[in-house]
């Protein structure tokens, strides 16, 4: 196996890769529980086996009642997700968590007693946005003597690292060029970059992001005023280019109700926070304890916020946005969307190598969450479309056997998840609209089951790519944004 | 005070209404007086549940409005001694006059009356004869109450604040409020207006425009499931619209007078109160008068909407009843929220109490004066000694099940013609071998065969000769008992 390279299965035989001292394999060597070097464990591949040997076997045993069966546990599954993201959407409507530090208590920060900052910016092939990023963070209101900005430049971007020397750079502002290796992912860059920062704080920022000025001052606040176990302030992420295009739009109405209400909630439950790619503000000293990132799951953010949360610490969401470049074509969105379910499905893997040891370490709502948040948006990415199909079947043909998978109770069950949930998906992304006071936005949230559509493909897609290549990173492409006003 | 004292103080307070409308509507039901809404729910509910062969689900209310039918599931469970039912409806009254109690306690508190002003406005409202006589019938209205109080929270806690949360309560509610009476659905129009018209001074067109589809979509979409249910299940969309008016009368021109003047007679008050809220404070925050522009549209619109309909259901006593709902609702919470005021040190609202004190004096004089003769509520010590308003006496339909008992052999079937026919059938005990008809003519197509046809006949037209016609028999008449007539037909003998 060439160094570095993921693979779908980890066997105990398995030698760690050779360049395993490098920085971004601190994780594999110290917690190789916790890396999604192989994406499944010897035990999961033993008990998939198993399942599937059993399921197969009912099949066919009593093909009518196993598959009955999972039709009922899949409209459970539903109803507990149903209920799970609206209870935490109201609750958040009704008391955000988000934590808000007004003007005057900023004031009072002096520059003296300010933590250092490290600011790690992941930039591959971004040599277009380098003036942007480099401005949008030059604006950013922070002492500069106590704050640093590591420009992270993989080795073989010759393009990107001619824009950084092309770039006029403010104090305070270094280029890093990460060495090359496997796998070329976000997450290792940011690992070399962990290893060379000095801040007492340290942040991630994308090259696109546009954080508010005062995002910086906000977080210090928080981690001055927060006892040691919070480790991480996520910031809300949001798009400045929302209406360009109905997938925008779209992306806009997600976005917001996700970041605005469905985190908030999840954070006032004390429920591990599946970080946001930017914008998470770290102490840096319980980020080198967690040995960094996952340089092999293509969403380590998620990755990341889950093992804080194992290892009892804490996030909350800050009152601070950060804007960013909503994804404006259909291809580049899909393999977004794919590299997200990917990760997500890695993450939950990973995690669930030891259940009852997550358990333990999470907590029974916690891992309630956790198994809803990470493990249930894919599925219900990977379900949709089965029982769009058969609504459709049944509408249109009636055919007995449809009729046979749905038993009354289940029936009814199944009937109030349609109507029910389809309406409180619809709703929470309207309502995402109207929190972000995106107002023009929400007629084309009602239309937000086409955007599922979209997204199941994107799932289905991002399975696939989990069995053929499970740490390749597929690159967002970024600078096809339409300037807006900011709302 | 602490949780556990809040449980207490919220536990008691629903226990003490509840009891209250229980006590009523049980000393009202021994004297056999019973509100026919209410007793049509629990029977909706009990073919729920126990008619055979199979549950039948599809019965909740496609005619009547589904809710209270589907809340009065829950008290049909165990299988009533027919004699019994009636005491049943009194059971539903007391939770809603209880929940309706809790929540308007909050509403107050939150207001920020003090705990003995609260109780004192609590207190007045649960022990208004009004409100009390529909709890202790178990009518539906005593739940649309409940449902109205909670809806004008929403939307006077969203023009406060801007909660989304409330804004979503309100929509719920209204919602929740329209299948318990479709009429409402003519609320639906000045209170989208009005969440415009606050929206658009806000924000401009575009917040205006999300706001109200925010507001709408749980609305449009309880409703598209309702038609949609009525289509998959009855095969006709609009089946629960047609018969809900099929069965009442086509308005002329004297009826549209005759409802219109009883409408505006009763909008009146709240629009002389409206006007000169309106008209006297301009300044105000725009919440109250969002709560009385409330007042004042709904039963203007519903009068319009009636004229447009060409039809009303079951004339001015119905439109009572939503606009009862209202006023109840909206007055008190006008109340608690001049009270609030005052208590918050920020003086007597003279705008506020003025507009409630001439939307309760107009009330009073639009009902003595239209005289709608509905036995409207006696004094407050009456009503508790069960002689409530809005019931009727079912001595009669009970005497006529006894009879239909005796005189339907096994296997036999009735058919029940007129309304309140479903209370025959309920007393009687065998809804399995009874056929309901709403009015005292045959439904239109098939003529269900039929042993026994009991006919109500002091309901419009000549019944006896259209079922003669319909049966293509002759009936032979078995037994009279108040306004019901059993008849058996006999076939006519064919010459050779």
């Amino acid at each position: 196996m060439r160094a570095g390279s993921a693979c779908l299965v980890l066997c105990p035989m398995m030698s760690p890769p050779a360049e395993s001292h490098q920085p971004h394999l601190r994780l594999l060597r110290e917690h190789p529980e916790d890396c999604a070097y192989g994406t499944l464990s010897s035990g999961q591949v033993i008990c998939l086996i198993v399942l599937l040997v059993l399921l197969g076997a009912l099949i066919l045993w009593q093909p009518w009642a196993t598959v009955i069966t999972l039709n009922t546990l899949a409209i459970l599954f539903y109803l507990l997700h149903i209920g799970y993201k609206f209870f935490l959407v109201y609750r958040s409507l009704h008391h955000s968590s988000k934590i808000k530090i007004p003007p005057v208590a900023l004031s009072t920060l002096r520059p003296e007693n300010l933590p250092t900052y490290s600011i790690l910016v992941p930039l591959y092939r971004e040599a277009a946005v380098v003036p942007s990023i480099v401005a949008a963070l030059a604006a950013l209101e922070y002492p500069a003597d106590k704050r640093e900005v590591w420009l992270l430049a993989e080795a073989n971007d010759h393009e990107t690292q001619a824009a950084l020397s092309a770039q006029a750079l403010p104090e305070g502002f270094r280029v890093l060029i990460v060495p090359p290796g496997t796998p070329q992912t976000k997450p290792r860059a940011c690992d070399f970059g962990l290893e060379v920062a000095t801040g007492e704080l340290l942040v991630v920022y994308d090259a696109e992001d546009r954080p508010e000025p005062d995002q910086l001052k906000q977080a210090a606040w928080i981690f001055l005023h927060s006892p040691e176990r919070l480790a991480c302030a996520q910031a809300c992420l949001n798009y400045y280019n929302p209406r360009q295009n109905i997938l925008t739009r779209w992306f806009t109405a997600e976005y917001s109700s996700w970041f605005d209400l469905f985190l908030p909630g999840l954070t006032g439950l004390d429920g591990p926070v599946p970080l946001g790619g930017t914008s998470n503000h770290f102490r840096t000293s319980v980020l080198r304890e967690l040995a960094g990132w996952d340089p092999f799951n293509v969403t380590e953010d998620c990755d990341l916020g889950v093992r804080l949360h194992k290892h009892g610490y804490r996030t909350v969401m800050m009152d601070s946005t950060t804007w960013e470049e909503a994804n404006s074509r259909l291809l580049s969105w899909l393999r977004q969307r794919s590299r997200w379910v990917k990760g997500y499905l890695q993450t939950w893997l990973v995690h669930t190598r030891h259940p009852l040891r997550l358990l333990r370490q999470l907590g029974l709502p916690g891992w309630f969450s956790f198994h809803m948040t990470v493990g249930g948006s894919v599925l219900c990415y990977l379900l949709n479309p089965l029982y769009w199909a058969l609504t459709l079947l049944w509408l249109t043909a009636h055919p007995e056997a449809v009729a046979r998978l749905f038993p009354p109770v289940v029936y009814a069950l199944g009937l109030f998840c349609l109507y029910v949930g389809n309406f409180v998906f619809v709703y929470l992304a309207v309502l995402g609209c109207l929190y972000r006071r995106y107002y023009e936005l929400v007629k084309y949230a009602i239309l937000t089951p086409v955007y599922w559509l979209l997204m199941s493909l994107g799932a289905y897609r991002g399975v696939l790519q989990l069995l053929s290549r499970p740490s390749f990173w597929e690159k967002t492409d970024h600078g096809f944004a339409r300037e807006e006003a900011e709302p | 005070m602490r949780r556990a004292g809040r449980m207490l103080e919220a536990a008691l307070l629903f226990l003490v209404a509840a009891a209250l409308a229980l006590y009523a509507g049980q000393r009202a039901a021994e004297d056999w007086q019973v509100n026919w809404d209410g007793l049509s729910a629990v029977v909706h509910a009990q073919d729920i549940w126990h008619r055979a062969p199979e549950p039948r689900l599809t019965q909740i209310g496609f005619v009547q409005p589904p809710l209270p039918a589907l809340l009065a599931s829950a008290v049909a469970i165990p299988r009533t001694r027919p004699d019994l039912i009636r005491f049943l409806p009194p059971l539903l009254g007391a939770l809603y006059l209880g929940l309706t109690a809790l929540v308007f306690f909050k509403l107050v508190r939150g207001r920020g009356l003090s705990r003995p002003w609260a109780y004192l406005l609590t207190a007045a409202l649960v022990l208004h004869p009004l409100l009390l006589s529909q709890a202790a019938g178990g009518a539906p209205a005593a739940l649309r109450t409940l449902l109205i109080l909670g809806m004008l929270w929403g939307l006077d806690e969203w023009a406060r604040s801007g909660s989304l949360r409330a804004l979503l309560v309100a929509s719920l509610l209204l919602g929740a409020g329209l299948l318990t009476r479709y009429e409402l659905v003519l609320w639906v129009g000045p209170i989208a207006v009005t969440i415009a018209v606050i929206s658009a001074r806000a924000g401009g067109y575009s917040q205006a425009e999300g706001t109200v589809l925010a507001f709408l979509l749980p609305l449009a979409y309880l409703a598209a499931g309702w038609i949609a249910a009525c289509w998959f299940i009855q095969g006709d969309p609009w089946y629960f619209w047609r018969h809900t008016f099929a069965n009442s009368p086509e308005l002329t021109s004297d009826g549209l007078a005759r409802a219109a003047s009883d409408i505006s007679l009763l909008a009146c008050p709240f629009l002389t109160g409206a006007l000169w809220y309106t008209l006297a404070s301009k300044r105000r925050a725009r919440a109250g008068q969002f709560s009385i522009a409330l007042l004042l549209g709904g039963p203007v619109l519903a009068a319009a909407g009636a004229s447009v309909l060409g039809r009303l259901s079951g004339g001015p006593w119905s439109q009572l009843m939503a606009v009862s709902c209202l006023a109840m609702a909206g007055g008190y919470l006008l109340a608690a929220r001049g009270l609030g005021d005052a208590m918050r040190g920020s003086g007597w609202d003279l705008h506020a109490v003025m507009s409630l004190v001439l939307a309760a004096v107009g009330m009073t004089a639009a009902v003595h004066f239209t005289q709608l003769g509905m036995g409207l509520p006696r004094g407050l010590t009456d009503t508790i000694r069960g002689k409530i308003a809005f019931t009727g006496d079912c001595h009669a339909e009970a005497a006529a099940a006894a009879r239909l008992r005796e005189e339907l052999a096994p296997g036999e079937r009735a058919v029940i013609a007129g309304w309140p026919g479903f209370a025959v059938a309920a007393f009687e005990g065998h809804l399995n071998r009874t056929i309901l008809v709403p009015t005292p003519q045959p439904p239109g197509g098939d003529i269900p065969a039929v042993e026994v046809l009991l006919v109500r006949e002091d309901q419009r037209g000549s019944a006896q000769d259209s079922w003669k016609q319909a049966l293509e028999t002759r009936l032979e008449m078995l037994w009279r008992v108040g306004s019901w007539t059993c008849y058996r037909p006999v076939p006519t003998q064919q010459s050779p």
